[in-house]
Parts: structure tokens; sequence; C-alpha cells
């Protein structure tokens, strides 16, 4: 009963002596340094006595190195301690301590005896005491700080010059970013603790000293998060105690990620909605629900799949609020592969409809899944490494509406696989290696296919003639164009015969040009002379000359 | 007293009624969309604050959408109409006539002209030319020869007319839907409405160029978010070495550091919108981690590496020189490949009162070639048909010159009774011409479109029925068309 208390109290006593060595450490240091400063005044004033206090502080150094080395050997049986950086600091640490307690033996031995032998023993353990302090210090100083401290803001100035592109690491952007805050300061790279590196997908499912650290699919099972939802003061508990914690969303997040990246589909925590909230902010919470509610007759997605999908910021939306399918774009995650796309996509493709995997690192390993997708309307396979063999598949699409290969490795031989797409109507093949014959050739096969790959520019249809400018246009108050008044009514026409049409004029219709009333059949003619008056003015004199001289007559 | 605890104390009638709501209805917007636009949602009150999480949460078009984002050509300054695209070839023999009252039917002239003695009608000095599009033909001045060339895909609106004569106000009313300042704009209506569609970028990015002209204000609030909350505002990407201030970390600041800032700042946050429930706090955090993602989101967009040598020359010489026209369409063509919602681009310096020709020819050239390519690039790239292209000034410019006129300079004053603009891709329909104006393209003859007429159509092309999206604020329902707004049917594709 009593034995376990006891063992913990020991147990803690440990921890704290270990924990202790941080300070302790300081004093060595400044001993060390005080020794040397002593010995060399001596040399440079060249005195022979060596002063008094040197005897203590040369003891006191002895003791305090040997505690600093206790004290570091407990600290280093902690968990989250161990590599190569640790091991040759531990080294070092121990031939400084060892050192440190041959120049106190140095020292007495040169008050008691000054024999050169002894003074040269001091002075070489000092020195060598001194110099393996640097080493030590900055292994030491590298574990606690990290890495790249000391060179850190030589760095930042280079780093910020050269653009952050998405690393090629398998890891959704949200998920990274959490490890690279939190995790890899000590579990990437140049420093593994626990021989775990959590810096790429491979790396992490490779796991630490103690095994495998992520169960894909089972979140619950898997050290890496297990490990971060153990109290704070747990001695397991991940980061580290007085490191910086992820938020509660953060590790919601990595739940996410481990639940729907695994091999197995499924298993996604179905408390999704922080998980989307922290990682994809303008997602539609409503999908799923708006979904069953609408569409309730129809097949409804599985919020754990597009909880999946949100979790690696994949944009997946209802087209609209009155239809069950999907759009589906994985515009923010460029990265991804064909095993990420078919576990993310699998449990949707009876959903799917419209779907672009442009720019993504998709390969024709990917189009027997598409293929299994009957209600897919727009596919965009933009810029990635699809072929010929990879689009063949895609000839059961029978709904396929539009099809998207810009970019891509396709050659004629797809035009098969197209042909055979009965509902397709538009097709981008802008960038292919399709000449243009066969695609000539086929816009004549499907006229009412939109077909686009880029054509040359158009000449215009006519060009204006040369300009010139006059103000010999009539002020539009005197048109026709809009019904005469009835003063204008009252003026009678000089002629009878309208000199566009040749028909009778109508009275009502009656303009005035250059001082003589002139009457129309119609609107349409009153216009026509209006834009050209002079090509019909002739017909007007000849009429009203006509109609005087009978009158005179 | 604790400062902070008096500021707390010092409670308004306001303030206590305005908290006691929220806490009812667990935030403003929530309230406003689950009465409104999301019956099905269910979980209005599962509001329990994450950090990260949208103050309101986004929603899905209302019926099938055409287009998924916009591209919004802004010529701030208004570009004439007579110069550019509605060809008024009867003007040439009118040359220096007065303006007739008939016409003019006593419309309001700004401060600049309504000294002149006389109203001389100045035909334009630019000769047009027919080019082929679905009808028969779009006349297109020597002006816009690449944009001319590309008439088949573009719809033109030669009757668009707005109520504003001003550049700010009517700036204001085509971004927001009104007049006044302090509404939200189009893209943050959007933002709210559909969300984003890549969590690394803003939903709402806005670009601008310097012009050449005479140039007036842009206030960011252009492109703010009014009263939704202000994570739908639009972010500026600026041109040159730091497309946004401060998003880079300082020399010495490493991303951990910055990890663990925000940690704490969101922590602070999320006490305080404990106490106050006041959404904006949410927005601010929302913010906050957007930012942290486009630490590496906007280096990689605007890494143009990637750009093969044609394309680029397809947007002109100065596609490399950042802050130009050029450079910010194939920006744009970059935000839409990475499914930016909206995108707007304003080219300044189209104010031409005097000296129009040699101005407005330096401003054609800075915007014709890189917008003509921006819809062929879209179009080869199969991205043209879900996007929605506009090109719009924010009104026209008079068929009478402000100033002295001669066969070879000439200015012209505000207009906003008749303009054109173009359209392109999502929904519209390509290669036609629609609404007409009279001889001195002055008066509308027929389809006049009005301002909240086209916000009505785009919205409607995106999927979004202008009349359902709203939000409560002050105790009503906004909308973007506040109580206007006819779908322009005859130009839908």
């Amino acid at each position: 009963m009593m034995a376990l208390p006891l063992a913990s109290t020991f147990d803690t006593a440990l921890a704290l002596l270990g924990r202790a060595h941080p300070m302790v450490l300081h004093l060595p240091i400044g001993l060390i340094g005080a020794l040397v400063v002593m010995e060399a005044w001596r040399v440079w004033r060249g005195e022979r006595e060596m002063p008094s206090v040197a005897l203590p502080i040369a003891w006191l150094n002895a003791a305090t190195a040997t505690a600093a080395v206790v004290s570091g050997l407990l600290l280093a049986t902690e968990p989250g301690y161990g590599g190569s950086t640790l091991d040759r600091h531990r080294l070092l640490g121990i031939a400084l301590g060892i050192l440190c307690v041959l120049a106190a033996i140095g020292v007495t031995l040169a008050s008691r005896r000054r024999t050169s032998g002894a003074t040269l023993a001091f002075r070489s353990s000092l020195a060598g005491a001194a110099l393996l302090l640097v080493p030590a210090g900055h292994l030491g100083a590298t574990m606690t700080h990290g890495e790249d401290f000391l060179t850190a803001p030589l760095r930042a100035s280079a780093e910020t010059r050269t653009a952050v592109t998405v690393a090629n690491d398998g890891l959704p952007q949200s998920v990274r970013g959490i490890l690279e805050s939190k995790c890899t300061a000590c579990h990437g790279g140049t420093r593994t603790k626990g021989l775990l590196d959590l810096r790429t997908r491979r790396s992490i499912e490779a796991g630490g000293e103690t095994g495998a650290v992520v169960a894909w699919g089972a979140p619950d099972e898997s050290p890496m998060l297990t490990r971060m939802l153990l109290a704070q003061d747990h001695d397991d508990h991940m980061p580290p105690d007085g490191k910086p914690q992820p938020t509660a969303a953060e590790i919601e997040a990595i739940r996410a990620w481990i639940a729907g990246g695994g091999e197995a589909p499924g298993g996604a925590d179905p408390d999704w909605g922080t998980v989307l909230a922290e990682s994809q902010p303008s997602a539609s919470e409503s999908t799923g629900a708006a979904n069953a509610a609408t569409a309730p007759k129809g097949p409804t997605a599985d919020p754990k799949a597009l909880a999946a999908l949100r979790a690696k910021l994949v944009h997946v939306q209802p087209i609209s609020s009155d239809s069950p399918y999907l759009w589906i774009d994985f515009a923010a995650t460029p990265g991804v592969d064909d095993a990420g796309v078919r576990e993310l996509l699998d449990p949707l493709r009876a959903m799917i409809g419209d779907l672009s995997l442009a720019r993504s690192g998709v390969t024709d390993a990917i189009t027997p899944l598409l293929a299994t997708m009957p209600h897919l309307r727009r596919l965009d396979l933009r810029s990635t490494a699809i072929t010929d063999e990879g689009l063949t598949p895609l000839a059961t699409c029978v709904e396929l509406e539009e099809l998207v290969l810009v970019g891509t490795k396709v050659t004629e031989r797809s035009l098969t696989t197209i042909k055979a797409l009965p509902k397709l109507t538009a097709l981008y093949l802008w960038n292919t290696a399709i000449p243009r014959d066969p695609i000539v050739a086929l816009r004549a096969e499907r006229p009412a296919m939109l077909i686009e790959a880029d054509e040359a520019v158009a000449a215009a249809l006519e060009v204006e003639p040369a300009l010139t400018f006059s103000s010999d246009a009539p002020p539009p108050g005197a048109t026709a164009a809009t019904p005469p008044n009835a003063s204008a009514a009252a003026i009678a026409p000089i002629n009878d015969v309208c000199p566009v049409s040749g028909a009778a004029v109508n009275p009502a219709r009656v303009i005035v040009w250059e001082g003589r009333a002139i009457g129309f059949c119609c609107e349409k003619c009153a216009a026509q002379f209006w834009a050209e008056p002079a090509k019909f003015v002739g017909n007007v004199k000849a009429k009203a000359k006509a109609e005087a001289e009978t009158k005179a007559n | 007293m604790d400062p902070l605890e008096h500021h707390l104390l010092d409670m308004t009638r306001r303030r206590f009624f305005g908290r006691v709501a929220n806490s009812i209805a667990g935030g403003v917007g929530l309230a406003a969309l689950s009465q409104v636009l999301t019956p099905v949602m269910g979980g209005a009150s599962a509001h329990a604050l994450g950090p990260g999480e949208l103050a309101v949460p986004s929603l899905s078009p209302h019926f099938a959408p055409k287009a998924k984002r916009v591209i919004y050509l802004h010529m701030e300054g208004a570009p004439s109409q007579l110069d550019l695209f509605d060809y008024k070839p009867g003007l040439r023999h009118r040359f220096n006539q007065d303006l007739p009252d008939s016409v003019r039917q006593g419309q309001r002239l700004t401060g600049m002209t309504s000294g002149q003695s006389r109203f001389p009608v100045a035909p334009s000095i630019f000769r047009f030319s027919r080019h082929a599009n679905n009808e028969d033909g779009a006349w297109v001045s020597e002006l816009m020869p690449h944009t001319a060339s590309i008439a088949k895909d573009l719809c033109f609106v030669h009757s668009m007319h707005t109520e504003a004569i001003n550049h700010e106000p009517g700036i204001t009313f085509f971004q927001t839907g009104t007049q006044q300042p302090g509404r939200p704009s189009f893209g943050s209506w959007l933002s709210y409405g559909l969300g984003s569609a890549n969590a690394n970028l803003p939903t709402f990015v806005v670009m601008i160029t310097q012009g050449f002209g005479n140039m007036q204000a842009l206030s960011a609030r252009f492109w703010g978010s009014g009263f939704l909350p202000s994570e739908h505002q639009g972010c500026k990407l600026r041109s040159g070495m730091d497309p946004v201030l401060y998003l880079r970390d300082p020399n010495g600041v490493t991303r951990d550091d910055r990890r663990r800032m925000l940690d704490l700042v969101n922590d602070l946050n999320a006490e305080e919108y404990e106490r106050s429930l006041d959404p904006e706090i949410r927005a601010r955090i929302a913010q906050a981690e957007m930012a942290y993602r486009m630490q590496t989101s906007v280096p990689e967009l605007s890494d143009l590496s990637g750009e093969d040598q044609a394309t680029l020359d397809m947007y002109g010489p100065e596609v490399k020189k950042p802050g130009t026209f050029a450079s910010n369409c194939l920006l744009a063509r970059r935000l839409a490949e990475r499914g930016v919602r909206f995108i707007q681009l304003y080219m300044r310096g189209w104010d031409q009162h005097g000296n129009l020709p040699s101005e407005l020819k330096a401003q054609c050239a800075a915007v014709d070639q890189p917008q003509a390519a921006l819809v062929r690039d879209l179009k080869r790239r199969g991205m043209l048909d879900d996007t929605l292209v506009i090109w719009s000034g924010e009104f026209g410019r008079t068929v009478y010159s402000q100033g002295e006129l001669s066969t070879t300079n000439y200015g012209r004053d505000h207009h906003p009774r008749c303009f054109s603009i173009w359209l392109a891709g999502g929904g519209i329909r390509p290669g036609i011409s629609y609404g007409k104006t009279d001889d001195y393209s002055y008066n509308i003859l027929e389809n006049p479109v009005s301002v909240h007429d086209l916000h009505a159509t785009m919205l409607h092309v995106l999927g979004i029925d202008h009349l359902r999206l709203t939000y409560r604020h002050q105790g009503r329902d906004f909308r973007l068309t506040d109580v206007s707004g006819e779908l322009v049917k005859g130009i839908l594709a």
C-alpha cells in the first residue's frame, strides 16, 4: 500500500532533479568562465601565485558540473527526448563534467605543490572544458529552442523572397498548417523526437520508435490523436506541456483527417460542424440537411463523406437547393492524387453531377471510378495527366454534357470515345494533341455541339470608309419620324406622288424640306427621304414643276 | 474601475435589446437566414463558437446556376459609349449642330457643362468596323480591335441607364444597388449568398489599375461588406511585391510564432464573443485564419512561372508588369481557376471631359488586348461557360462636346440616360446586341436596362433569385436590388 506513493514520490523527486538541469547547467558555465579569466589574468601579469579564491571556485564548478550531468541524464529519460542531438549532447556533457572535476583536482595540486605538471593538468583540462562548453551548450539549446533558432534571422529575409508553393506532401493544407505550427518543430526533419517525422503523409505512416501513430479511419486508436487528448499534465501528452497547444478545432480537424484519410472510407466523426468551420470557413453548412429536406426521394449524400471532403478543403456544394446532386471542385487542393480522390469520391459516386479535377494530380487510374458516376453532367479534367487510355472508360457516362480536356495528352483516338457520348453538348479541346482536321470533321458531324479549340481571330466584316464630317444633316425636330401634329398637317404638300415609292401622297405625311412642303405616302418613305434626300429630291422637283405647269395652264 | 468593465456596464437601451435579440436568435445572421433562406437548416441555436467559424454560414443556389463566378471589369470614370460601342454614323453629318431640346428633354447637367452656352454635337472621330456575331454583326470602334475580334462571344447592352450623374454615387450604385454609401457590395452579397469555393483565398478579390486620364477616388467602401459580416468584404490585392500588405511574417517571426499569436488572439476574441455575441468578432476570427492560410496561397497565386509564353503574349506586352490591366486580367483568370467567386478589376481614368481622343486611345490600348485575351483564355479553357464577365462603367458620356469642339479634339460630360456595357460567358447569350438608343445616343428607344435589372440578371445566372437573397438589418430585410430589379430575359442564353 505504501510502496506506490513512496515510489512515486521518489520518481517525482528524480523528475524534479532532472528538470533542474536547464537551471543548474548555467552555474558551471559561469564558473568555467571565471576560472578562465582568472587564469588568463595570472598568465598575463606573470604572477606565480594562484589566487586563493580559485580553489573553492574550481571545486564549486566541479560540483555544479557534476550536478548538471546527473540532472541531464535524468531529464533525458523523460519522454519526448531522443535522437542524435541528445546523444551528442550527452556525450559532450559527460566529458565536460569529467574535465571540470579534473580541473578542480589540478587546481588543488597546483596550489599545494606548484609543480608545472599540476599547472599544466589544470590549464589543459580547463581549456578542454571551455572548448567543449560551446558545442555542448549549442546542442542543448538546439533541443530547447529548435534547430533553426540561431540561424532563423539569417534565413528569414531570404525565405520571404521565394514564393511558398504547396508542397507535394500528401497532406491537406489545414492539417499541414496544424502540424507545422504544433508538431514539426520537434517531429520533423532535423529533429525527430521519438524518431517520428510528421512532415509528410508517408513519414507519418512510417510512425516512430513506439510504432504507428495513425490508424487511418480509426482516430481513437491513433496515438497521434489520443496523445493530444490526454490531460495536459500527463507524461504522454503531446505537444509537451509548456509548448503551444492545439485548439479544440484543430484537434477536431486532425480527428476528421484521420477518420477520412484511411484506406477504408467512412468512420468520420459525425460532429463535423466544427471541423468544417475551422477548415473551410465559407462552406455551406446546410448542405447535408438541405439535400435531405428538399430531395427526400432521391439518394442523399453521406454526411461523413461530405465531411471528409471538407476536411481536405475540397469544395462541395449541392448544384442547387432543388437538386440532389453535388458540385465538387478540387481547386484548393491541386496536390491531390488518384488514391486521395478515389477515397473521397467513392462513397459519393451516385451523387456527383459536376466534378472538377482540373490541375490536380489525377491520372488514367481515376477514370474507372468516374465511369461509375451515373449522373455526371460536367467533368473538368483540364491540365491533368489523362490520356486516351484513361478516357476510354468514360464512354459509359451517358449523362455527360460538358467535357473539358484542355491541356491533357488526349489524341485523335479519343474522339471515338467522345462520339459515343450521346448528350455531350460542349467539348473543350484546346492545347491537346488533337489536330485541326478531325475537329473540323467532328463539328460537321455534331453541329449542335460546341467544340472549343481556340480558333483564329476573325477579321472584320466591313470597315467604315474614311470619315468626313459635316453639319448638313437636318435637325431631327423636322423629321416625319414622329406623327405630324395638326399644324404640320395643315400645310398642303406641293406634290401628289410620293417621291420615294411613287404612290399617292398621304396629306398627313408631310415634311418641310428647304422651305418646301413635300408629301409622302407613308412614314417609311419620309424617313428614307431624310436619310438620302439627294437621291429622291429630283423626283420631288419634277412632280412639283409638272403640277405647277398644269395649274398655270 | 477597469475601463473594459466600465465599457461593458455602459449599456444603452439599443445595445441591451440587440444583445437580447442576438441571444434568442443566435446571431443576427442566423436569424435572417433561418427566417428567409434556409428553413431546412436545422440548428440555428447550435452556434457554439469555434475559432474560424463563419459568422453566417453560406447557402446553396436557389436553382441550378449557369455561372459559378463573376469577373467584373469596372471602367472607373465612365467610358464614352459613342466612341467605343454605340455606333452612330448619322452624327458625322451633324458635326457642331446644337443638340436639339427635343432630344435633351430637360435632362439635368453636371456643374461642369451647365454653364455652357450651347451643346454642340460631337460625332466620334474613330472609325468603326463590323464584326461577325450571332446577329448581323457588331459595330465596334477602331480603339478596341481585340475586343471587336471576340464579338461573337460578347453580349452588348446599349440601353443601360443609371440614376447617378456623378462618379461617387454612380460607382456606389453599381457596386451596392444604391447611391448612398453603406450597403454591401455586390461581391459581398455573393460571398454571403454562395460562399467560397476555395477556403485558402478570399471569396471577393479586388484589383486596381491606374489609368491615363482624369482619375476619381476609389474608396475601399466600394468593395465593403456594409451591414453584412465583414468577412464578406472584398480583399484588395495590391500590385508590386506584396499583393496583400502585412501578410508576410516580419523577419524573425516564424510561422510557429504566428500560429501561437493567432491562437492567443482567437482565444481572447472567443471570450469576448461569448460575452457580447457580436458577429463581427467571429468575422474577425475567420479573417485572421484566412490571412494565415493566404500566407501560402497568395504567393502561389502570383507565381506566373507555370504560364506558357503564348498565353502571356496573348495578354500583351505588359502582362508581367504588376498592376497593369494585362497583369490583373491574367491574375483574374488564375483567381477564377482557383475558385474565387467574385473578382473585380478596376481600370481608372475614363473620365474624358476634355482631350477625349488622345486619352481614350491610351485607355483603350491598356485594356483592349488584355480583356479580349481574358475572355478568349477563359473560353478555350472551358471556363467561360461558368464564368460571367462584365465590362461596364458607372454611366455614359454625352453626345455634345464639353468645351472646345474640333474634328480632332473634344470632351464629353457625364451621361446617365444611356450607355453601353458588354457581358460574356455564364448564362448570357453570346454574340448579340440588346437595346437601342436614339440617333444621338442620348435616350433609350427600346429595352432599357437599369442597374437593378443588371444586378437581378447577374444574380440569376449565378443561381440566385434576387428577391430571396436578403439580410435583415435595422428591422427590415435588405436586398441587393432594393425594391426593384427585373430579370433581363432577352440577354439570357
